[in-house]
């Protein structure tokens, strides 16, 4: 096909990818993997009850390189998030993150999740709409170690999820719209990168009760560059039922 | 509670955290095919892997300190209003002097210029470096149609208002280490250069003199002043 089109004109484009791309994907991973992504299992309440939860990220590898230059980036291996949920006997979900300034190997990050959404049961299916929205920045060595720049992102996600029980484990799956927002200033040239973008997710995870106790094996995934796991503890306050 | 923790660690055994960064992916290529010029592929490289920083007004992706006064999307250097804006006719010289392979500092009273594409640009592969130097040796040219004739006689008196300065007899002119006036290549003297050295000059000048004004040269003067350079006694082969 190539050397047809070569026969045609005197020029062709072809061949993989640009700086801008690769600055794209990297950005869309960040945003994605700094979000408050994880659905957890859909259960439903009898009576209302708040929900800590502390997420666990193994961060997976990231290939940092643009163009001939490996970026500085160097997130920790392992990323925890905590958060809040409150659940209502009428199905309805609301939960949220805050961090307003935290630094971590000499990065400095401030974000602000929320999420709303709402469950039913139908037989013994447990079902949820959920949409989420994430706002942040940090700030640190991202494209060189001798510079703080500066990453920006939002998130804006939508997905439904279907649960149900196999004895206590409480088996689900979700699949979501996620759209992205992102923006890199970097220090050392004053170059300025954004860019939207939009990407499928879904997964496939199991809850596992205890008590007032939740613990959360989720797979995450996108349509195309990123597989991510989670791992959650959660605490249940509220009045037993 | 044996079968629950099991099946955690099943799920732990085959989940995975992986990225797809596109690092690995080689760069967008080129292919040209023939004589390179800018209408064949050399326009359409250099706006792809250069014209995205290289724009005039400067574009986000710009460095602070890039050259604000050259435009690698367009051929031609213009005039915008006083401002003249280079374009790719001009750089067949920075080409030569091996900014595809390192950092040039080449040219007097003219900005330190690093290698390009910068490091986290999309990167050249060889056979398009061969295209650009290619390009080059051949005076950068737009398309493969002839230059006009000219008239030597006719192109004396122009070359020695604004060219022999600094080119002198073809060899150039040095301040110190670093040229006045590159030395001239014989294949790469073409109109288009001419033309566009010629406003570069002109708008460096003020005023302009001889009745010189800060407008476009005309096609024919171009071919003459090219004919008259072809005869030069020390021309760059």
């Amino acid at each position: 096909m190539r050397f047809l089109a070569l026969l045609c004109v005197g020029a062709v484009l072809w061949g993989q990818t640009t700086f801008q791309e690769q600055a794209q994907r990297l950005m869309n991973i960040q945003s994605y993997l700094l979000d408050l992504r994880p659905a957890t299992a859909p259960e439903i309440v009898d009576h209302f009850q708040i929900e800590a939860i502390l997420d666990l990220y193994p961060q997976p590898d990231v290939n940092a390189r643009i163009g001939n230059k490996e970026e500085a980036l160097d997130p920790p291996s392992w990323v925890p998030k905590l958060r809040f949920r409150g659940f209502f006997r009428n199905g309805l979900m609301i939960g949220g993150a805050w961090a307003p300034g935290i630094d971590f190997q000499d990065y400095r990050a401030e974000f602000i999740a929320l999420e709303l959404g709402y469950r039913r049961v139908f037989q013994s299916w447990t079902t949820s709409v959920r949409a989420s929205y994430s706002d942040g920045e940090i700030e640190g060595a991202i494209t060189d170690p001798d510079f703080e720049d500066l990453f920006q992102y939002k998130n804006s996600g939508l997905d439904i999820s279907v649960g149900h029980y196999f004895g206590r484990a409480h088996v689900y799956g979700f699949v979501g719209w996620n759209e992205t927002d992102n923006q890199l200033d970097i220090a050392l040239d004053g170059v300025h990168l954004e860019g939207d973008d939009g990407t499928y997710y879904g997964g496939l995870g199991v809850q596992i009760p205890w008590n007032r106790w939740r613990f959360n094996l989720e797979q995450n995934a996108t349509d195309t560059y990123l597989r991510n796991l989670i791992l959650s503890a959660s605490y249940r306050f509220g009045r037993k039922p | 509670m044996m079968r629950l923790t099991l099946l955690l660690l099943l799920g732990l055994a085959v989940a995975c955290s992986k990225t797809d960064t596109l690092g690995d992916e080689p760069p967008r290529e080129v292919a040209i095919s023939g004589q390179p010029t800018y209408e064949n592929g050399v326009g359409e490289l250099l706006k792809l892997k250069c014209g995205y920083c290289h724009v005039v007004p400067a574009s986000d992706l710009s460095p602070d300190n890039i050259v604000t006064d050259l435009d690698l999307n367009q051929y031609e250097t213009r005039l915008a209003g006083t401002q003249v804006v280079r374009g790719a006719d001009s750089i067949g010289r920075w080409i030569k002097e091996g900014i595809l392979d390192h950092g040039v500092n080449a040219f007097y009273n003219s900005a330190d210029a690093r290698q390009m594409p910068l490091d986290y640009g999309t990167p050249l592969t060889q056979a398009e470096k061969d295209a650009l130097v290619a390009w080059s040796a051949v005076g950068s040219p737009k398309n493969s149609a002839v230059d006009p004739t000219g008239d030597k006689n006719n192109g004396a008196g122009p070359y020695f208002t604004y060219c022999v300065q600094c080119h002198d007899q073809g060899q150039g002119t040095f301040y110190g280490e670093q040229y006045y006036g590159a030395p001239i290549r014989r294949a790469s003297i073409t109109t288009a250069k001419v033309k566009s050295m010629w406003l570069y000059r002109v708008s460096q000048l003020d005023p302009a003199p001889n009745g010189y004004s800060l407008q476009p040269l005309d096609d024919q003067t171009a071919a003459d002043i090219k004919a008259f350079m072809l005869d030069l006694s020390l021309l760059e082969d």
